[in-house]
């Protein structure tokens, strides 16, 4: 090859090299809620950590020590406190994906230093409200982890009806009095029993829960649920059927 | 020979397909195993922590209560928690290096329950010293509790396994199958202080529960009684609630009707599936056969950033209920989750509050759309009542309340009974005690404590226990 040639060809790969970074940081990045998985996960996640938000694992799923990151990120910098990483939180993030004009491409405010036993929950919150806030949290994804495995691909509204009928187990004295007692009552879902409860919820399966941990329940009240196409026992036809969603059918 | 060599090969052959087919079933047993067994573990572990916030809720509660009945009635449970988080415990492996200190500290719990609960039912009130006690004891549990908590939060997310199902690997030949012990870390590094402890396992099974407290949708919403709704009219035909549709769901030109479907039980309704183009995610409408009225609405769209807080989106709910009809709605508690905000709603008659006639809102912040209507405890319990005179003033019901909650709001307020079938007039009083606040209901007619209620606070919301 000639020197020129070489020549040439260094200075174009020097120049790709330095629009690689323009380019990568060009693509939009997807709006991530609690519960999303994927590479824009991984990169709010890295960037939270690199600040000394995030003390988990980089793992591309936006679980609860990511939400922790992000509501103390968007606290420090001033954005409403919501979980929810937008064009918004991007451009804090120092993502150029946003759209023109929002937010600052200066460098927000890294993490100040946390004092060693306080998890954050913002300021002002003691011990009891921590400690009551986190179990709602937990309940929450198993819960969310539970509608996920039972009910992945199916409408919304079915997902909110399964969450629900766990929720009305709970205050019927047929069934055991907290959520884990019905969740894991011997042979009662079958996702306990083959493993896939331990998967991490899609992201609707998160709002379900939440949305039936608020009180809403499509079912009327429905204590059961089969899929008609499955279910084999006399016992449960005799249910009295309250409605039909997808490929379950739910009942009293 | 040719032939015996023949049927030796095809035996050894036979043989090893035999014994590849048994390992195989005894990976699938193992697994199937294992799985039982993490079942039950994360069942156990769950149950600490649940117990363990029970017992500092219930703590607080006999703190902030300003009588001795019910005192003793909180204290009771607290031990019967107490019991129940050590009982738990002792099931669990946790790793030896785990102090000693957790099980002795939620049997001192325990114990210290017990005998003022003992010492109170005797009529012997609590003195300075004992309260003093309580409260060390109680700032001690709620960080327990907090800890535990958010390990378990930790847990639950992060799907970690007690159990790990056998794999084929070098250190299964070399050593063996290693059981687990439990994990021992909380968020920030600290020891989850539970000790290891051997036994056996008991089920002490808790008949003391007072109104469960696990799904924190707002005051007194669990009493969703079975009632028949008190708001009827006449049948409408599915066309006619159909019709409805654009009087109840706003904007509904946007909208087509995706599917009609019927669901019976104690309010049966019309469900009607809206979809607007271009969006992700329907909005389902019900509309009581009886009636016509609107029962519940949930759109299932995901939510962008927020664009308002919870005080602009209570004001958004407001002008909505006043749209639909209903008057006298006062926005009572509120938390925002992931983009949309849930408030309750109760009615006033303008002296009165009335919880049981509630209706749920769930407000998206990022358009300030509501996405959830839950009417059917409104519909059960709203009609015309009786006006309700108290006979105790408020200055009287005061002196009922524990002199240690600095008191900062007082009102009426009708709370349902604990059959969810009536009401009960009373003084409600919001008051302060350490961090926590609580709210305190004075019978208006006896004069007695009826009801206490924690109020859980965050950056998010407010919400009751």
């Amino acid at each position: 090859m000639s020197k020129r040639t070489l020549l040439g060809l260094l200075v174009l790969s020097l120049l790709f090299a330095l629009a690689l970074p323009l380019v990568a940081h060009g693509q939009a990045r997807a709006t991530l809620r609690y519960g999303s998985t994927g590479n824009d996960v991984r990169v709010a996640q890295t960037k939270l950590k690199d600040w000394g938000y995030y003390h988990g694992t980089v793992d591309g799923v936006y679980g609860w020590r990511t939400l922790d990151a992000i509501y103390t990120f968007q606290n420090y910098n001033g954005l409403l406190i919501d979980g929810i990483v937008g064009p918004r939180t991007w451009a804090a993030l120092g993502e150029y994906g946003a759209p023109a004009g929002t937010g600052t491409a200066a460098a927000p405010a890294p993490a100040p230093a946390r004092p060693a036993a306080a998890p954050a929950g913002g300021g002002g919150t003691d011990a009891g409200n921590i400690g009551n806030t986190a179990l709602r949290q937990s309940d929450r994804d198993l819960l969310a982890r539970l509608v996920s495995a039972e009910s992945k691909g199916e409408p919304y509204e079915g997902m909110v009806a399964v969450a629900a009928v766990i929720l009305n187990r709970i205050k019927d004295p047929k069934f055991p009095n907290t959520l884990q007692g019905v969740v894991y009552e011997v042979d009662a879902f079958e996702p306990v029993s083959n493993g896939t409860i331990y998967n991490p919820p899609v992201e609707e399966a998160v709002r379900a829960a939440q949305d039936a941990m608020n009180g809403w329940d499509p079912t009327n009240g429905a204590l059961y649920f089969w899929n008609p196409a499955t279910a084999s026992s006399p016992w449960i036809w005799s249910r009295t059927i309250t409605l039909t969603i997808g490929r379950h059918v739910f009942g009293l | 020979m040719r032939i015996g060599r023949w049927i030796l090969s095809a035996i050894v052959a036979l043989g090893l397909v035999g014994w590849g087919v048994y390992t195989v079933r005894l990976q699938q047993a193992n697994r199937k195993l294992a799985l039982a067994l993490e079942a039950e573990r994360q069942m156990t572990i769950n149950d600490v922590a649940y117990h363990a916030n029970q017992a500092q809720t219930y703590l607080g509660k006999a703190l902030a209560s300003g009588s001795i009945a019910q005192t003793v009635r909180y204290l009771s449970n607290v031990q019967q928690h107490a019991v129940d988080a050590g009982n738990a415990v002792k099931q669990l492996p946790f790793e030896s290096n785990v102090g000693p200190e957790g099980s002795k500290f939620i049997q001192q719990v325990g114990d210290l329950a017990s005998a003022l609960a003992n010492r109170q039912a005797a009529g012997q009130e609590m003195t300075a010293q004992d309260r003093a006690q309580l409260t060390q004891i109680k700032t001690k549990a709620d960080q327990i509790s907090a800890n535990l908590a958010t390990a378990l939060a930790d847990f639950s997310a992060s799907n970690q396994r007690m159990i790990k199902p056998v794999t084929f690997n070098t250190t299964l030949l070399l050593k063996g199958y290693q059981m687990q012990g439990v994990g021992k870390t909380t968020r920030s590094g600290e020891q989850s202080p539970i000790s290891y402890t051997q036994g056996g396992s008991s089920t002490v099974t808790d008949t003391n529960k007072e109104m469960p407290s696990l799904i924190y949708d707002g005051p007194f919403s669990e009493h969703v009684s079975k009632e028949p709704p008190k708001m009827t009219g006449p049948a409408v035909t599915l066309q006619q609630a159909e019709a409805k549709l654009s009087q109840y769901v706003a904007n509904f030109s946007q909208y087509q009707v995706t599917s009609r479907t019927e669901v019976n039980g104690k309010i049966p309704t019309y469900t009607f599936m809206l979809q607007r183009s271009g969006e992700k995610g329907q909005l389902s409408v019900q509309i009581a056969k009886n009636g016509g009225f609107l029962v519940q609405t949930n759109h299932s769209r995901p939510y962008n950033e927020s664009t308002m807080t919870l005080k602009d989106a209570r004001a958004k709910g407001t002008t909505y209920l006043n749209g639909l009809g209903f008057t006298g709605m006062v926005p009572t508690y509120g938390v925002t989750e992931s983009g949309a905000a849930t408030i309750v709603y109760a009615w006033s008659d303008g002296t009165v509050l009335h919880y049981r006639d509630q209706i749920k809102l769930k407000i998206a912040l990022d358009t300030g759309e509501v996405v959830g209507f839950d009417g059917r405890q409104y519909l059960t319990s709203h009609h015309t009542r009786e006006k309700m005179a108290a006979s105790v003033t408020a200055e009287t019901a005061k002196t009922k309340v524990n002199p240690n909650l600095a008191i900062s709001r007082v009102q009426l307020a009708a709370i349902p009974n604990n059959a969810g079938t009536g009401d009960i007039l009373c003084w409600e009083f919001t008051g302060t005690m350490g961090k926590q606040r609580y709210l305190v209901y004075i019978n208006a007619k006896t004069g007695n404590e009826q009801q206490i209620l924690q109020l859980i606070e965050s950056d998010l919301g407010t919400f009751t226990i």
